[in-house]
């Protein structure tokens, strides 16, 4: 009776083109709006220079530095695009490239530079102070991605000062040892979001949905009218919870297609955390709905009740964004705020975002949420006369 | 169970909200096959009764006997014997008739089949459409045919007729007398007299929580004595009031609409008395009618004022 009944009750829902809209549309356009605008944000792409090389030398030294720049700007992982210039003199046309952005930064060997570096190196064996010998560099001063190549650039060239030392002297180098804990993939929104909006959708539906429902079958005389028939209240309300877990299947249905279609999520919607976390949410969001019907006096307080519960919880449950670092005077609804962990640990578990809390809490608060709502609605809806 | 004479007997039911008696000493008892109607404006207590027995709201007092059974509140085996039509009617609004049917059906063991209930209840051409888009009196029957979906030894009604206009409302009285003929036993709640009149086998009259008078329609409207009634509207004037008493006429003057009701067995002199002591103070008279006495007339002439007083 439980099935029959809750696809009675299915069907109605899935029949309000409001409930539609708002509960699996509007998800989805969310979603595709949210990736529109902060996936190219968030999304860290392979650092790729253009620069040129002028090579005035072709001694050992100065091969050295040109195979380095040259090694660097080969294969997937490049860091640069080379443009290589021989025996030319940094002029005017060259500059100008620099300033049109068409180079991030020109880097010059100038003549000379092997006989210097011989003549440094002899030098110092004997124990002589030298001038380092200079590698001349031209950036953009405001250009922000040509001060970043500068970066890039002065890091190899300390780098192979550093070799240089390491050969010519008795350096012990020492070693850190790291090691990479995660995916190595880089940070995804579309992965970060996914599992927030299949999330919110649930919550959607679990609160809005359930709360606003539940208030005007009561409001309505629609539970009293139930109440005089022979079905038990367990059975009316696990029928409603059932229908409304069809409705969150279709929800996760159509979020997972845009996901995983449109978007080439990588998060396995079949996955068993996914799954689990997922149901953990169902449970945990109907109750919150269950319990605005019992308290509500009538659908417009539902509403109300409905609509304060919501920017907490919605915005401040790392949903559309990371709240780890939100001021104090917010950070309490962060940490009372039940998605904050439900989306958490869905992040976690599936390897997109380290969870901030021990994986135990981003199940055991929405349960003991689950709990207290669960109780608390019991407690109202037998205590309520339905007049 | 069927062998028991009276299918209900209620006993000094007590209600109390505070300060408000919504109840307050009711006793009746409803028989087997009968249409049984509480009467009364609105607010009388009717609806509370009704809800009491129908196992909605506890008692605070009292005695409710039901298909034999002393009950606190009735159980699932007694609902499986009613019916009940509550006073408004809504239901899942995208759920269509036939649907609406079908779920309610399944709650019950026994009961019609949903085309039957269809077909008694006038809806099959409205079957596919949704609550949502019927009509006031298409929904009014709608809930009776909920209330019969499980073949009930015992209907509920509460106000099934009101809000709708007098075709629809004829409509129900017809369902409802239907109804009747196949043995179901009806508890009816409304303020329509001409209703109470016209389908009633018993009738209690209730004010302020209390039953006023019971009997069958035609023994109360004996009651209040007088074969015709007069109708006038007139202004309130203290002496001519009294003057109306000193020639005998009994009569109720209802201040509020400024109606005279004049009960009388001698129409013609009862008329000429009160059209002479009007010329004589001056007072003009309005809107006579004269007509047999009603329910409404017997609920003014124990209470001073009309059931569908504001």
């Amino acid at each position: 009776m439980i099935i029959k009944n809750s696809t009675y009750f299915f069907k109605s829902a899935i029949r309000e083109k409001a409930y539609i809209f708002w509960c699996i549309a509007f998800p989805a356009i969310l979603m595709m709006i949210l990736i529109t605008i902060f996936s190219s944000l968030y999304e860290v792409k392979r650092v790729n220079f253009d620069i040129y090389l002028v090579k005035n030398e072709s001694g050992d030294f100065s091969n050295i530095i040109y195979n380095v720049f040259e090694d660097l700007s080969k294969g997937e992982e490049k860091i640069f695009n080379l443009k290589i210039f021989k025996d030319i003199s940094i002029g005017e046309k060259l500059l100008e490239d620099l300033k049109k952005g068409k180079t991030k930064l020109i880097v010059e060997i100038p003549e000379g530079f092997d006989s210097l570096v011989l003549s440094n190196i002899t030098m110092r064996m004997f124990g002589a102070d030298v001038n380092p010998v200079p590698i001349k560099v031209y950036t953009l001063r405001h250009s922000l991605s040509s001060q970043a190549a500068s970066m890039v650039v002065r890091s190899i060239i300390d780098r192979m000062n550093l070799e240089f030392v390491k050969r010519m002297t008795n350096v012990n180098e020492y070693k850190v040892k790291s090691k990479i804990l995660g995916s190595k993939k880089g940070f995804s929104y579309v992965d970060f979001i996914f599992p927030g909006i299949v999330i919110i959708a649930i919550f959607f539906t679990g609160m809005f949905g359930i709360g606003q429902e539940l208030s005007w079958y009561r409001e309505g005389k629609i539970l009293k009218r139930f109440q005089l028939t022979p079905i038990s209240p367990l059975n009316f309300f696990l029928s409603y919870f059932l229908s409304r877990f069809y409705f969150f299947i279709l929800q996760i249905l159509v979020l997972s297609f845009v996901g995983k279609v449109i978007y080439k999520s990588s998060v396995n919607p079949f996955s068993f955390y996914f799954i689990f976390y997922v149901f953990l949410t169902m449970f945990t969001i109907s109750t919150f709905g269950f319990f605005i019907s019992a308290v509500a006096k009538n659908t417009n307080s539902a509403n109300v009740i409905g609509q304060i519960l919501n920017f907490p919880l919605q915005f401040l449950g790392g949903i559309y964004f990371p709240v780890n670092d939100v001021p104090w005077f917010v950070k309490w609804i962060v940490i009372i705020n039940p998605i904050t962990y439900l989306a958490a640990g869905i992040r976690d578990t599936l390897g997109i975002m380290p969870s901030p809390y021990p994986i135990y809490l981003t199940i055991l608060i929405p349960l003991v949420y689950f709990l207290i709502f669960l109780l608390i609605s019991i407690k109202k809806y037998r205590n309520m006369e339905l007049t | 169970m069927n062998s028991h004479k009276f299918l209900v007997e209620v006993e000094d039911l007590r209600k109390y909200y505070g300060n408000v008696k919504a109840v307050d000493g009711v006793s009746f008892k409803i028989k087997q096959g009968s249409i049984f109607t509480l009467l009364g404006p609105n607010g009388a207590g009717k609806t509370t009764t009704l809800e009491i027995i129908e196992g909605l709201r506890t008692p605070d007092s009292g005695k409710i006997t039901i298909f034999g059974r002393q009950v606190d509140r009735i159980g699932r085996e007694e609902k499986e014997l009613i019916g009940v039509s509550l006073q408004e009617t809504n239901l899942i609004s995208h759920l269509t008739v036939r649907e609406t049917l079908s779920m309610f059906r399944s709650f019950y063991k026994r009961g019609l089949k949903v085309d039957d209930v269809l077909d008694f209840v006038n809806l099959k051409e409205k079957e596919k459409s949704y609550v949502e888009k019927l009509s006031g009196g298409q929904r009014q029957r709608l809930a009776i045919g909920l209330a019969i979906i499980n073949d009930p030894l015992l209907l509920f009604l509460d106000e099934p007729t009101t809000g709708l206009d007098p075709q629809a409302r004829r409509s129900v009285w017809d369902l409802l007398l239907d109804l009747k003929k196949k043995g179901k036993t009806i508890v009816l709640t409304t303020h329509y007299m001409e209703e109470a009149e016209f389908l009633a086998d018993w009738v209690c009259i209730m004010d302020h929580g209390k039953i006023i008078a019971e009997g069958t329609p035609e023994d109360l409207i004996r009651s209040i004595g007088g074969e015709s009634v007069i109708e006038v509207d007139i202004e309130e004037n203290h002496s001519f009031l009294e003057d109306l008493n000193n020639m005998g006429l009994n009569y109720v003057f209802n201040s509020k609409n400024k109606r005279l009701v004049i009960k009388t067995n001698n129409v013609l002199e009862a008329i000429e008395n009160l059209l002479k002591i009007a010329k004589g103070k001056g007072i003009k008279v309005r809107n006579e009618t004269i007509r047999q006495p009603n329910l409404e007339d017997v609920f003014l002439t124990l209470t001073g004022r009309q059931l569908r007083e504001e």
